[in-house]
């Protein structure tokens, strides 16, 4: 299938500071992907340039097609959403919503307000524009509000109206600009399906701004990992979170943040840490790796074995469905953390002294430039330990 | 219970102390305020009542004849009617130029700064000193507004001289003065527009400048478009510097304004009984404008 929007090599730089570099995607028609990276790492500014409301340096944008790299926002049919509504505060939901119809639909003299009303064909296209945009408020549940001002209404609602206002006009992207950072986490968590569902709906691209991993993590078809002006990585949500291709989006991506130990590839290919054998199969030269085990894959007990790490727990935070066990590696001094099931954490209350072992397919290995090191392609059966 | 009775009965003396604290810090301000604010205004409306004079010993209470004598006073309703076309003639065209001067700085990429300065200069400059550069300026036979309009084949214009046109003179330079001033409030209300706005404006279509203004701009400068008009409106209202060095009322008083009549009657006649009475209406004047302005417009323009 021909992808729907592409995005070819594009480079932006405020000054001498990179924002965009070299950034390339093909968005599939119908497909929700979600941006999402630290503060700072361009994300925003690859929305606003897709968007048309900042130019690329270099690098073309494509819709369905067709080059808008040169045409500005208001012609390339795409609709966005910000994180501060942006909803024009002097007019009525129903005004607000009805805005961008008006804008394509009606030229400047039809818009006026009373004059604009003799013509019957003026008329009629009005009336049109009053029940799209009813349409639409009642697909958003927000009817009773078509008469308030946005002073008048919740953030929540506010941000209902904002997905309302780009929606109507059926455009041929959306855009989405951290939409649900002001509101509160519950409302959060509601408004996420909501905006899935509506995608569903529509049935077009959407480019999804994010900081907050859960929301890409838990809409998105695919998600790119930003970082530093880049796409380090983009894949579905299980692939970016199990199979991260860097260390910065092991790092970046899972709450609690994935453990990392220093490690080494040993002459047979064996991946060890303070000389436990973690990984075996790897091939190439002998050197320094980076380790990354995610604390679910951490799996604690109390009796040694020749593959575990011995650590030392610190503390227990028990959190209802799980418990989080903070612990201190000896070998270095560095923290892990590890997450367990309460009935797994009943037994190490008393204990300070602890064996840590994890899987040998969990164990992600990551040379020093921050790259993963792939395993080869011999089925790895054998575990690192043999943890009870 | 007798744990929160304890807690009221450690706080309320404390309380009492923070009061009386209050009232030692707002006491001087407030002492202030009587001495150079209510208690001079409850005399000069108890003044304006009567026909004292300056330097009479006895005067006599006219109660609400002294108002009425004002009003049929033609010389009084001369300089009301003079002070209202003055400010009929500065007040919108000010707040326009301010406004499309601001809209032209801030769309400026370079020279924000010196164009900013430069209309801001009059607002600065004092005003004595620049009426004998106006007066200069508007001279009827060597002062070069004339000089120009000669030079383009347009008969030349008493400005100053003439009763037709000294309230247009006056008003020009008016002008002159309040722009730079409504300009930086403009501009201080345009920064703070949310830039989401226009982006949503793009966004959803609109295109030319001329729609962006009246989409965003305009509604969202409300709040400081009712600051300026007020601001200027009272300002206008008082004029008073430029028609004394420029002018001095006339030329046949036509450019008597309110402020410079009472000046007059108060302190050229000493009669301060009727300039009372005349500041009265001056100031019930500003009230009304005040009111209008915040309790009529002020619904139309706050969205939040």
């Amino acid at each position: 299938m021909k992808p729907a929007l592409v995005l070819r090599n594009l480079v932006k730089s405020f000054g001498t500071q990179g924002i965009l570099n070299e950034i390339s995607l093909d968005v599939a028609p119908g497909e929700f992907i979600a941006l999402v990276g630290p503060s700072g790492c361009g994300k925003s500014t690859l929305l606003k340039v897709v968007a048309g409301l900042e130019r690329a340096d270099a690098g073309d944008v494509v819709l369905d097609g067709a080059d808008v790299t040169d045409m500005r926002a208001a012609d390339r049919d795409m609709a966005m959403v910000f994180q501060s509504y942006a909803l024009y505060p002097h007019l009525t939901v129903r005004q607000n919503i009805a805005l961008p119809l008006a804008m394509r639909r009606l030229n400047g003299f039809e818009r006026l307000p009373l004059i604009g009303a003799l013509k019957a064909s003026t008329r009629a296209k009005r009336t049109a524009i009053m029940r799209d945009v009813e349409r639409t408020a009642e697909a958003l549940r927000i009817t009773e509000l078509l008469d308030r001002k946005p002073a008048e209404m919740s953030g929540g609602q506010r941000q209902r109206v904002a997905l309302g206002r780009a929606v109507v006009r059926r455009p041929k992207a959306f855009l989405m600009d951290e939409p649900l950072s002001n509101l509160d986490a519950a409302l959060r968590v509601h408004m996420r399906a909501e905006i899935v569902s509506l995608h569903r709906e529509a049935g077009v691209v959407t480019l999804y701004v994010t900081h907050d991993q859960e929301e890409a993590l838990g809409m998105a078809d695919r998600v790119a990992v930003m970082i530093g002006g880049k796409i380090l990585q983009i894949a579905t949500p299980e692939a970016i979170y199990h199979d991260p291709n860097h260390m910065n989006v092991a790092g970046f991506i899972g709450s609690p943040k994935i453990n990392f130990l220093p490690g080494s590839i040993t002459h047979n290919g064996g991946v060890t840490h303070a000389g436990r054998l973690l990984k075996s199969g790897l091939n190439g030269p002998e050197r320094k790796v980076t380790l990354g085990i995610r604390p679910e894959h951490l799996r604690l007990h109390t009796d040694a074995s020749q593959h575990a790490i011995p650590l030392h727990l610190n503390r227990l935070e028990f959190l209802g469905s799980e418990v989080i066990a903070h612990l201190t590696d000896p070998s270095d001094g560095s923290r892990l953390i590890a997450r367990l099931q309460p009935d797994e954490a009943r037994d190490l209350t008393h204990r300070s002294a602890l064996y840590a072992s994890a899987s040998s397919e969990h164990v992600l290995v990551f040379e020093s430039d921050g790259t993963r090191v792939q395993a080869s392609r011999i089925p790895q059966q054998e575990t690192a330990s043999h943890a009870a | 219970m007798p744990r929160e009775l304890a807690t009221t009965a450690r706080i309320l003396p404390f309380d009492r102390r923070e009061r009386s604290a209050a009232w030692w810090l707002c006491a001087p301000t407030a002492v202030l305020m009587l001495a150079l604010l209510v208690v001079p205004t409850l005399a000069v409306l108890a003044l304006s009542f009567t026909d004292a004079e300056l330097g009479v010993r006895e005067f006599s209470f006219l109660g609400l004849d002294a108002y009425r004598d004002l009003f049929t006073d033609r010389a009084f309703l001369g300089a009301f009617r003079n002070t209202a076309i003055y400010v009929a003639l500065v007040a919108p065209a000010s707040v326009v130029l301010g406004l499309v001067l601001a809209l032209l700085i801030e769309a400026e990429v370079s020279g924000k700064a010196f164009f900013r300065s430069v209309y801001f200069l009059p607002v600065v400059s004092l005003t004595v000193a620049m009426a004998s550069v106006w007066q200069y300026l508007m001279h009827p036979s060597f002062g070069p507004m004339n000089l120009v309009l000669k030079a383009v084949g347009l008969p030349g214009v008493n400005w100053l001289g003439s009763s037709d046109n000294v309230l247009i003179a006056l008003a020009l330079i008016g002008i002159w003065q309040a722009v730079g001033f409504n300009m930086v409030l403009f501009l201080a209300g345009l920064t703070a527009i949310n830039r989401d706005l226009y982006a949503a404006a793009e966004m959803d279509g609109v295109r030319s400048g001329w729609s962006r203004f009246w989409t965003v701009t305009w509604p969202m400068l409300g709040p400081t478009t009712l600051f300026v008009v007020t601001i200027t409106m009272i300002n206008a209202v008082k004029v008073f510097e430029t028609v004394a060095t420029l002018t001095q009322g006339g030329p046949s008083k036509a450019s008597e304004v309110l402020l410079y009549t009472i000046y007059k009657e108060g302190f050229v006649y000493l009669h301060i009984g009727v300039a009372s009475a005349m500041a009265i209406v001056f100031v019930g004047v500003l009230l009304v404008l005040l009111l209008v302005q915040t309790k009529v417009l002020e619904k139309q323009v706050h969205y939040s």
